[in-house]
């Protein structure tokens, strides 16, 4: 008994020695020498994927009449020489083993780092909706594939296998509806797009349009441009405008400009999309307000600043849903006005599109000077040209739904401005991956994830409504940016250089205030056509980032916003 | 851990205007400051990159408090851009601020300016071998200022075997008669500077981009390596710890990191009993350890670690955050075993610490 005792007291020194150390005990009790352990892995540190089995079985020495005992996270979870663990969540588990003999105790501390499975993810534009095709014209299908590990793939029309090939050419002579599958596997899974393709002949190609809304207000006086923010097909289409029940229009133009006369009225507009023998309809309601209806003269009790955000749609960047996240419009919307009223942070709007829209408890009156602030993070060599547009709540009914007015910006004359430049991303499949982007003029790429940034997505998860894409549109600004460095062999410094004036986050010479940013006028805004709005007012301002552009290490062209405040009361304070 | 000049950009970096709406222009008031009798800790706040709003933060660990901008409220004027490191030398804080080429000399206890070193390229730290004889290294000049710190002067220079584009020099440990050195920025390379004639008389290699220098209780060398990154004109390996023997100038790769890990801001308890570091998370591991540790000794949890310093009288652990690298930093007091202690705000970018002894 006394032996015993004393022998667990031993024990338990060396126990509480080894704990100590964290490594294995050397020292010899009772004549026996103590235990040894030998890792296979002699770091201690095991990695195994998520539902993968790990077996640590060490090596022991002196172990004779040993008793094992395993930890996990501090509980006990196994009493034998070696431990099976299955990893089910990702992170870091540690593992205490302690092997007690006569001879004493040692002791080692393991971690078993979970990892996530990373099968690889497909981006294929378009397969959502499927493609038409014409019979004996080919298609060629380029799927964007991320994968970390070894991948195969495998094409397939109609459950038979056409192609082992990263991409794959489409060719059928056959009118019909053919069902294509696109798999990539790796060790880790095996990733999948089935999409339709429609083959048919050239008179049968689907055409059409698509809008973004069907009801428009407009103020008495003003005009009105109604086009489609799409088409499709539509070479040879003739398009036919009818108001309240008169044709006004026929040709190939797929706009129609409505020209509001002195009366409030409500007028409805068709449009007719007519090829090949078949028509497409579509019918507006265009509603003429008085001057003036929602107009909100400013008080004493005014404030400076917006005081709401009615839309934060970022296009995806490194910013977004960094430090913040948001599942839904709203969500977003909370965020962004939580962070304007922070005068120290920001909102980053990611790449070409990504819009802000706020409002203000009041209407911001044209002056002589500058109406408008709206503060960035530029300075000098680092701009991030942001378009700004202005609406007036011409229907009085306290929503963003009226017409917005680009505000002209000295670049407005450049021949490299794009107008009615629209941008889709596409939501990745995976977390950790870049997000693949088309635009309506036929050129795309990737928005490259940056390794310095730890968020799972920079594509935010709210915009596309559980949908597999969501497209962004506005006015294109060029890409004027270089890397001084280039050529000479050390590292990357992007020169981004300003726009002169009238755009957000731009270092600016002669339309800035160092306390409150870039400076804009009201008289500057301009309906589609470049034609002076002449606005007496403003109630609502959108920001849109204005370059589609990847600066190497620095990543994407993204306009930041601040804050934005009507100016004239700005002064004031 | 990215003090790279090109990622001036990253949305948190930058920021005139915002330095502009939350900071004052031009000379403001002086206020008065009495830190008499206490130790402190200055946390050097090393703000956006061409942004102008470095800032200094100081601590009283006694009685938990922390006051903000005390160099500009003490002085009536910004302490300038992208402050590197503060050291402090017979009752003078030197603050160095990179982008301004500047070092400012304060009194510790009123934090006023006693005198400035200015025609710096870009000066990294400070390092004082005498009252009257200091050196300082720079990140794109490949001299090493000899400075008169009496007189504030510039004295003479160390020229470095650099290439060009990879002059940076950084951290300074001094055995003996040598100064040892490690060159960070697209270098891999410690150098060692007899001060007795002002020159460089050996180097020593070591991994990419050697972050940080201590040296342990054994007076034996220690730097750890970020690594770099891919394209980076140094190369692209795993991040590491390496010893490095001054006596037979070896270095030995103790520690390797695999993946995409960074190590940085190396520093050791007031012992040299233990190394200290960060690489996402907090870790410790004793200079004679055989195995490195499988747990950090503080975890990140969605943190931003960005500076790091052991108090060298009690060996609590602060860590500064910089979050965003936008909005004001905070930084965490732990004790030695890692237990958080207290918690506080501090300027934007927090990159480096300065202990006020009493």
């Amino acid at each position: 008994m006394i032996r015993t005792l004393l022998r667990s007291a031993w024990a338990a020194a060396a126990l509480a020695a080894a704990a100590l150390s964290g490594c294995n005990s050397d020292e010899e009790i009772l004549g026996r020498p103590a235990p040894e352990i030998i890792l296979s892995n002699p770091s201690g540190v095991y990695a195994v994927k998520t539902g993968r089995e790990l077996l640590i079985a060490p090596e022991y020495r002196n172990a004779e009449e040993a008793v094992y005992a395993w930890l996990l996270d501090g509980e006990p979870c196994g009493d034998g020489p070696a431990y099976r663990f299955v990893g089910e969540e990702e992170g870091s588990r540690y593992l205490d083993l302690r092997v007690t003999t006569p001879g004493g105790t040692a002791a080692e501390q393991l971690r078993i780092d979970v990892e996530a499975l990373t099968p690889p993810y497909i981006t294929l534009p378009g397969a959502a909706e499927g493609f038409d095709v014409a019979a004996g014209t080919e298609l060629h299908l380029a799927p964007v594939v991320q994968e970390t590990l070894p991948a195969t793939f495998a094409w397939s029309v109609d459950g038979t296998e056409v192609a082992a090939t990263r991409e794959y050419t489409f060719v059928r002579t056959e009118r019909g509806t053919y069902t294509l599958r696109f798999a990539a596997t790796n060790e880790d899974g095996t990733e999948h797009v089935e999409f339709a393709v429609r083959v048919c002949s050239e008179e049968e190609l689907p055409f059409g349009w698509e809008f973004d809304r069907t009801e428009f207000g407009v103020t008495t006086g003003r005009t009105l441009t109604v086009r489609p923010v799409s088409l499709r097909n539509e070479a040879g289409a003739e398009f036919v405008w009818t108001l309240d029940g008169t044709e006004v229009q026929r040709g190939t133009q797929s706009q129609y400009v409505f020209r509001a006369g002195g009366e409030p009225a409500t007028h409805t507009l068709e449009a007719a999309m007519n090829k090949g023998g078949q028509s497409l309809r579509r019918q507006f309601t265009i509603t003429v307000h008085p001057p003036k209806a929602g107009y909100r003269p400013a008080t004493s009790a005014s404030r400076a600043a917006c005081n709401a955000v009615y839309a934060f749609l970022p296009a995806p960047g490194q910013f977004v849903q960094f430090g913040y996240s948001a599942a839904t419009m709203e969500e977003a919307c909370a965020h962004a006005r939580k962070t304007l009223e922070d005068p120290e942070a920001g909102l980053s709007l990611g790449a070409f599109g990504g819009t802000l829209v706020v409002g203000f408890d009041h209407s911001i009156d044209r002056a002589e000077d500058y109406e408008l602030a709206i503060q960035g993070n530029p300075f000098e060599g680092s701009s991030e040209p942001g378009i700004v547009w202005v609406m007036q709540d011409e229907n009085g009914n306290g929503l963003p739904d009226d017409t917005w007015y680009e505000l002209k910006g000295s670049a407005w004359d450049d021949p490299d401005v794009v107008r009615g430049y629209a941008v889709t991303y596409y939501r990745p499949s995976g977390p950790g991956t870049d997000v693949v982007w088309r635009d309506n003029r036929g050129g795309g790429g990737i928005l490259p994830r940056l390794e310095f940034h730890t968020q799972d997505y920079f594509y935010p998860l709210w915009a596309d409504d559980g949908g597999t894409s969501y497209t962004l549109r506005g006015t294109l600004l060029p890409d004027r940016a270089y890397d001084q460095s280039e050529g000479t062999g050390e590292d990357e410094y992007w020169v981004l250089p300003d726009f002169g004036w009238g755009y957000a986050d731009n270092w600016s010479a002669e339309a800035m205030d160092p306390d409150h940013g870039n400076l804009f006028r009201i008289a500057d805004a301009v309906d589609d056509a470049g034609n002076p709005a002449d606005l007496e007012y403003i109630d609502f301002v959108k920001v849109q980032t204005a370059q589609m552009a990847v600066h190497g290490r620095i990543g994407e062209a993204s306009t930041e916003v601040f804050a934005i405040g009507d100016y004239t009361l700005l002064r004031r304070k | 851990m990215f003090r790279v000049p090109c990622l001036r950009r990253a949305f948190g970096a930058a920021l005139l205007l915002l330095t502009a709406g939350c900071m004052e222009y031009g000379p403001t008031a002086e206020e008065d400051f009495s830190a008499v009798g206490a130790r402190g800790l200055f946390v050097v706040n090393e703000g956006n990159f061409n942004g102008g709003n470095a800032s200094l933060t100081y601590y009283d660990p006694a009685t938990c408090e922390a006051a903000q901008e005390v160099f500009r409220r003490a002085n009536g004027m910004l302490l300038g851009d992208t402050a590197q490191s503060m050291t402090v030398h017979e009752g003078t804080g030197w603050i160095v601020v990179n982008n301004s080429g500047a070092i400012y000399a304060i009194d510790l206890e009123t934090f006023r300016v006693k005198g400035r070193i200015e025609g710096l390229t870009s000066p990294r730290y400070i390092h004082f071998l005498s009252d009257d004889k200091a050196y300082v290294t720079q990140l794109w000049d490949r001299r090493i200022c000899i400075v008169d710190p009496r007189t504030f002067r510039i004295t003479g220079y160390i020229d470095t075997p650099q290439q060009s584009g990879k002059e940076s020099t950084e951290q300074m440990v001094r055995i003996g008669r040598y100064v040892y050195t490690n060159c960070w920025s697209y270098n891999n390379r410690i150098l060692v500077i007899d001060t007795e004639t002002d020159t460089v008389c050996d180097t020593i290699e070591v991994g990419v981009q050697p972050t940080s220098l201590v040296v342990d209780r054994h007076g034996m060398l220690w730097t750890a390596t970020d690594g770099g990154y891919e394209g980076n004109p140094a190369g692209h390996e795993a991040a590491a710890i390496y010893r490095i023997d001054p006596e037979r100038r070896t270095a030995e790769r103790m520690w390797e990191f695999p993946g995409d890990r960074r190590c940085s801001e190396l520093q050791t308890d007031g012992t040299g009993d233990a190394l200290y570091f960060i690489m996402e998370d907090i870790w410790r591991v004793p200079v004679d350890a055989q195995r490195f540790p499988v747990r950090p000794l503080i975890e990140a949890q969605g943190t931003l670690y960005y500076g790091l310093t052991v108090d060298p009288v009690t060996s609590e652990i602060y860590v500064a955050d910089a979050i965003d690298y936008q909005q004001q930093g905070v930084v965490r007091r732990y004790s030695a075993d890692g237990v958080a202690v207290d918690e506080f705000r501090a300027g934007i970018i927090p990159g480096a610490f300065c202990w006020k002894p009493l």
